[in-house]
């Protein structure tokens, strides 16, 4: 019996000390950690629709309307899928015209060298300026305008189906 | 088991290479090192939680009953890896965003556990520190090397500079997981080559 007494007192101690450690830790970064991410959401938010300068939140996380001097100029989208090998997050600008003012991959876990070229300005370039039905690889749909990265074929048609998907959503009016 | 502080820290470097020669913690290797910077930054974190861990677990192994202690090693063991890794994501995010799920799983990574089970939960406090940090070396030294060793055959940079001509076409194999399993083959062969004293095995 004292001898599991004892068992339960060292396991306990330790736990004890490592929570408070951890608790520590935590209070010191947590400040920092948040406003990152808030602050790397800021600048995405600004490279996707650099005309504008502000950005109202519509849908938490998903759509923001992005105005400069209290005029409305379009909306700034979400757009999440399952890549290659994991889900990838990118954010777009939709100007009044429907046509996209810039795309920026925010998190992706696709294979370096390959299919992580999707965050390479090389290829987000060519959506400038897009309008819904030309948001498709070349070789899919004699419309598409957009090239696949070589030997990244999936995770290049992952990002144009979502920023597509997501744009007809809007324009079906299902987002706001 | 006298052999001299100088030692405990001098093995783990290349006669017992946690990488090359006791063969553990492959998994975060081979996954990590797709680039110098990620091996370096992985390195680095490791070197703090195995330092860590071997200090503590031989500052309470005489009070810790042999019963729980594999608990209590996981639970020294994982503060240091939470530490760790809301440090990256506080201070080097985007370093802590390329390592990925491979900084938490430190916990389970065998080197730690092996090392406090073999050697910190054994000897005194400075010969378990000496084993972390020759530990902690050698580990980031191997995984640095075939970072660098993948990224500038795969990519044609070391540490993201461009080191091979432009015309060279990068060889996409040695980025993907196949180029790991190579080079470390590779590793291993050369160390048993140059350091491996005389017909040991």
């Amino acid at each position: 019996m004292k001898g599991l007494l004892r068992l339960v007192l060292v396991l306990f101690l330790v736990c004890g000390i490592a929570a408070g450690a951890l608790s520590f830790v935590n209070a010191a970064t947590r400040e920092r950690i948040s406003g990152f991410a808030r602050q790397e959401r800021e600048e995405a938010l600004k490279q996707v629709f650099p005309a504008a300068g502000e950005f109202r939140e519509v849908l938490p996380g998903r759509q923001w309307e992005a105005a400069a001097g209290g005029q409305a100029l379009g909306f700034v989208f979400a757009a999440s899928i399952q890549g290659y090998s994991g889900p990838i997050l990118s954010f777009f600008g939709l100007d009044t015209g429907n046509a996209l003012t810039g795309v920026k991959v925010l998190s992706h876990s696709e294979t370096p060298g390959l299919g992580a070229k999707i965050t390479e300005e090389k290829f987000l370039k060519q959506f400038r300026g897009r309008s819904a039905e030309e948001i498709a690889l070349r070789r899919d749909d004699p419309r598409g305008q957009i090239d696949a990265i070589s030997a990244a074929t999936i995770s290049s048609r992952a990002v144009t189906f979502s920023l597509r998907s997501t744009l007809e959503q809007f324009l079906k009016g299902e987002l706001k | 088991m006298k052999k001299g502080l100088l030692h405990e820290l001098t093995k783990g470097i290349i006669e017992e290479n946690p990488i090359l020669i006791i063969m553990l913690g492959l998994c975060p290797t081979l996954a990590v090192s797709t680039s110098a910077a990620n091996g370096l930054g992985m390195g680095a974190a490791f070197c703090f939680v195995v330092i860590g861990s071997n200090l503590v677990i031989s500052l309470i192994r005489s009070i810790v009953p042999s019963q729980i202690r594999i608990p209590v090693y996981i639970t020294v063991i994982s503060t240091f890896v939470t530490i760790v890794d809301y440090a990256l994501k506080a201070y080097l995010p985007l370093l802590s965003r390329s390592l990925g799920v491979f900084v938490p799983l430190i916990v389970v990574n065998c080197i730690v556990m092996g090392r406090a089970e073999a050697f910190a939960s054994r000897n005194g406090v400075a010969a378990s520190l000496m084993d972390g940090i020759g530990m902690g070396i050698g580990f980031t030294l191997i995984i640095t090397l075939l970072g660098a060793v993948r990224e500038l055959l795969g990519n044609g940079t070391v540490f993201g500079f461009p080191v091979l001509p432009s015309a060279y076409q990068p060889f996409l194999l040695f980025i993907l997981p196949p180029g790991a399993f190579l080079v470390i083959g590779f590793m291993m062969a050369a160390q048993k080559k140059f350091f491996q004293k005389g017909g040991a095995r």
